[in-house]
């Protein structure tokens, strides 16, 4: 694929008439930072958006409320980003103290996050193989961005130049592994994990040092030997490529020092019978102790899982009603709500259409729903703690997968998916959802179908508002009581990335990233490009 | 491509040779067992029992008693190795159990009448992937297989069937991912009406070329 590098800012001709915004990135630049207090307070820090899903909790929720139900029509777009690069563009902006990082399969941007104006580039060449070109974003800290590589190398650029500070290889993607998670930085200690299950690999989550790249802990997401959970690989040899991969990002209880990590599915996808039993902590979610890596407690989704029905938006934590929850979603279709004390499963709610979720594969054919492309994708819920609801997007689209004796291996063979990834319902059915769930009670507040699948991020605000966007490359902005859409604009690219917002010289923006092309899967369209919306276009 | 006419001379064929030696023994004696063993009542009952169990276990379907040829390590492909990963027969009862267990695991339901009982008829399943990602329809140059038996005779397959390629990865010696499609070609032999020794060898052409010859003792197989 050919692939265009030249970044250029364009502004809309709207904008172009109002000259520079008044409130440009170099005013109060802050090399330092953010520092581990500004993070931890990041969930109330209205001018930034920290880190993928805002907050260490991922609850997303914006304080902001200059953007309302009343005057949400007058937004219009400050400006675009357009990176000249087309394919993959799914990351989560981060923004702080007025310029914003966005990444794309190689490269990351810094950009003025009121005019678009870029800051610097930087732009890693692979050094081996790339099995899946996709980047979700970074983590900043302390003067530095960190991110993954389509090749498992995580790099640690300079926040103010752009400029490598360090490169670590983290696996070998030659075997399947890259690094296509936004990680999440923390108390000097930088925590990233690999994907690859449909490639073979095994997956693994990382603690590095922030300061020098040194490897601290790896906790096996796919346990082996004494390992616990390696029992519920009833046929231990097929642990060795089990899957389990970390998609999207991470989650973390910075009080209890706790790590929250959403790990994908099993390998092969579609071949249950080749690793029976519980497959042990793929489709699951996964507690760990930040500083040690140690276990300290898991639920599992979905068990010997043979829909490719992975656990792959981070999770959110949050209280509600005097409990502590974590709202797990899942490409299975359903919302999980676990109490965070007795890790009990208190509501499972369905988000989507869900169909012959237990119905065997058959030689004709069998047709579930969610399909290997429905349900929750990477991007997962927020959290309203004033309203005590939970948005969520999901993907409305079925496959159909048929059943053929597909391997031989080591004396047996292995029944499995002929047809690949199944084939997919038509494309004019593919459609999506949008829910507010009662966080509390699990019941359904509202849903709105809606004419695309919804992969974006979703992003609740204290304006009564929820921004997101979908694949026809409309961003939205909703009615967080109703669902009812108040405001649709255009941006011409399939919205399959980060929606966020912040404040910059006492005005609201909010940023999409839009240009999700993919010919192939979703078929969607557009350059990769960020637009940045404020009411009356920022004047 | 010209064809290179390679005898793949696997391990089974050694372990083979001692029973063959039995076989011609049993010849000697005055068997008159045919190619192929009818399936009675009891036979037709234990398949679909044993594949019931087997699919209710979920760990996959067993064919090592099966095998007359396999390469150690199938989860890898090594430069130059030919692409045929196992060659299993598929005597009447293993077919009928097959059968049992593919239905099971799909959830139908089924009794012995469903079950494929033509004791009449013999099978060789060989399981085996592309040279590269590119090159889905590789098993269509497999070539049609025969049977030679004990003194010459010569019986050619009744039917070729080839499984739909589905794609599927595996390492390089470096451990590095490779992909492939992996397919089955599917040899019957009608033996109707014949009375064959039960000492014959397999021979066929994969799809690069390489020629398989695999001696195998019918009477090892239930």
């Amino acid at each position: 694929m050919t692939r265009f590098r030249l970044a250029h800012v364009t502004s809309l001709l709207a904008l172009s008439a109002l000259g520079p915004a008044s409130h440009g990135w170099t005013a109060q630049v802050q090399t330092v930072g953010p520092t581990q207090q500004e993070l931890n307070a990041s969930a109330s820090r209205e001018g930034d958006w920290l880190m993928y899903n805002k907050d260490y909790l991922g609850q997303r929720f914006s304080t902001l409320r200059q953007i309302t139900p009343q005057n949400a029509a007058r937004l219009t777009p400050v400006c675009q980003y357009h990176t000249g690069e087309v394919g993959s563009f799914q990351p989560g902006p981060v923004v702080y103290q007025g310029r914003m990082i966005i990444t794309t399969p190689h490269s990351t941007y810094a950009l003025s996050a009121t005019t678009c104006k870029t800051l610097w580039t930087h732009t890693y060449t692979p050094t081996n193989l790339e099995p899946f070109p996709a980047n979700r974003g970074v983590a900043i800290m302390q003067g530095r961005v960190y991110r993954g590589t389509t090749d498992g190398h995580l790099l640690a650029l300079d926040a103010q130049s752009g400029k490598l500070v360090w490169d670590v290889k983290v696996a070998d993607s030659s075997q399947g592994y890259f690094l296509s998670a936004a990680p999440i930085a923390w108390n000097g200690k930088v925590f990233i994990g690999e994907a690859g299950a449909d490639w073979g690999a095994k997956g693994h989550l990382y603690a590095f040092d922030a300061r020098t790249g040194r490897k601290i802990w790896t906790f096996d997401v796919i346990p082996t030997g004494t390992q616990e959970g390696a029992d519920t690989w009833d046929k231990p040899t097929t642990a060795a490529h089990g899957g389990g991969s970390m998609w999207t990002s991470f989650t973390l209880d910075p009080m209890k020092k706790q790590l929250y990590v959403s790990v994908g599915n099993p390998a092969p996808d579609f071949a249950a019978s080749y690793r029976p039993g519980r497959n042990l902590f793929t489709n699951s979610l996964v507690v760990l102790n930040a500083d040690s890596g140690k276990l300290a407690w898991y639920a599992q989704q979905v068990q010997s899982d043979y829909h490719d029905w992975d656990t792959s938006a981070a999770p959110t934590v949050y209280d509600a009603g005097g409990r502590g929850y974590v709202a797990v979603p899942s490409k299975s279709g359903y919302l999980y709500l676990y109490d965070r004390a007795s890790r009990a499963l208190m509501h499972k709610v369905k988000v989507t259409t869900v169909e012959n979720e237990s119905a065997p594969l058959t030689t004709e054919g069998t047709r579930f729903c969610p399909g290997t492309l429905g349900g929750v994708e990477w991007n997962g819920a927020a959290f309203d703690p004033a309203g005590g609801t939970l948005f969520v997007n999901s993907v409305d689209w079925c496959s159909t997968l048929q059943l053929g004796q597909v391997r031989y291996v080591a004396g047996s063979i292995y029944t499995g998916s002929l047809n690949g990834f199944g084939a997919y319902d038509p494309i004019e059915k593919a459609k999506g959802w949008v829910h507010a769930v009662n966080a509390r009670t699990g019941s359904v507040k509202w849903k709105v179908q809606m004419p695309t699948p919804m992969v974006a991020a979703v992003t609740p605000t204290a304006g009564g508002v929820i921004f997101t966007g979908d694949l026809n490359g409309d961003f939205l902005t909703l009615d967080a009581r109703t669902g009812k859409t108040l405001y649709r604009f255009p941006t011409g690219a399939a919205i399959g990335g980060g929606v966020v917002t912040y404040e910059v010289g006492g005005k609201q923006y909010v940023a999409v990233a839009a240009g999700n092309a993919s010919r192939t899967l979703w078929r969607t369209t557009g350059a990769a490009t960020v637009v940045i919306f404020a009411l009356d276009g920022g004047r | 491509m010209r064809a290179q006419h390679v005898v793949i001379e696997p391990r089974t064929a050694r372990a083979l040779r001692g029973s063959t030696v039995r076989a011609l023994a049993l010849i000697a004696l005055g068997s008159s067992a045919g190619a192929t063993s009818p399936l009675d009542a009891h036979d037709v009952r234990d398949a679909l029992a044993s594949g019931r169990a087997l699919a209710a276990a979920l760990r996959g379907y067993p064919v090592r008693e099966y095998l007359l040829y396999s390469v150690p390590d199938a989860f890898t492909v090594k430069r130059g190795e030919a692409a045929v990963e196992a060659v299993q027969i598929g005597t009447p009862f293993e077919r009928a159990r097959w059968s049992a267990y593919f239905l099971a695991l799909q959830g139908k339901a089924f009794s012995e009448r469903d079950l494929s009982t033509r004791d009449d008829q013999l099978e060789f399943i060989v399981y085996a992937h592309s040279r590269g990602p590119e090159d889905q329809t590789f098993m269509s140059r497999f070539t049609t297989a025969s049977l030679t038996f004990e003194g010459g005779r010569e019986v050619h397959a009744a039917s070729v069937a080839r499984s739909p390629a589905s794609l599927d990865h595996y390492r390089d010696a470096q451990g590095r991912v490779e992909f492939r499609w992996v397919g089955t070609v599917t040899y019957r032999f009608d033996l109707r009406g014949r009375h064959a020794a039960d000492v014959a060898t397999l021979r066929f052409t994969d799809a690069d070329g390489h020629t398989f010859r695999l001696p195998f003792d019918r009477q090892r197989y239930r």
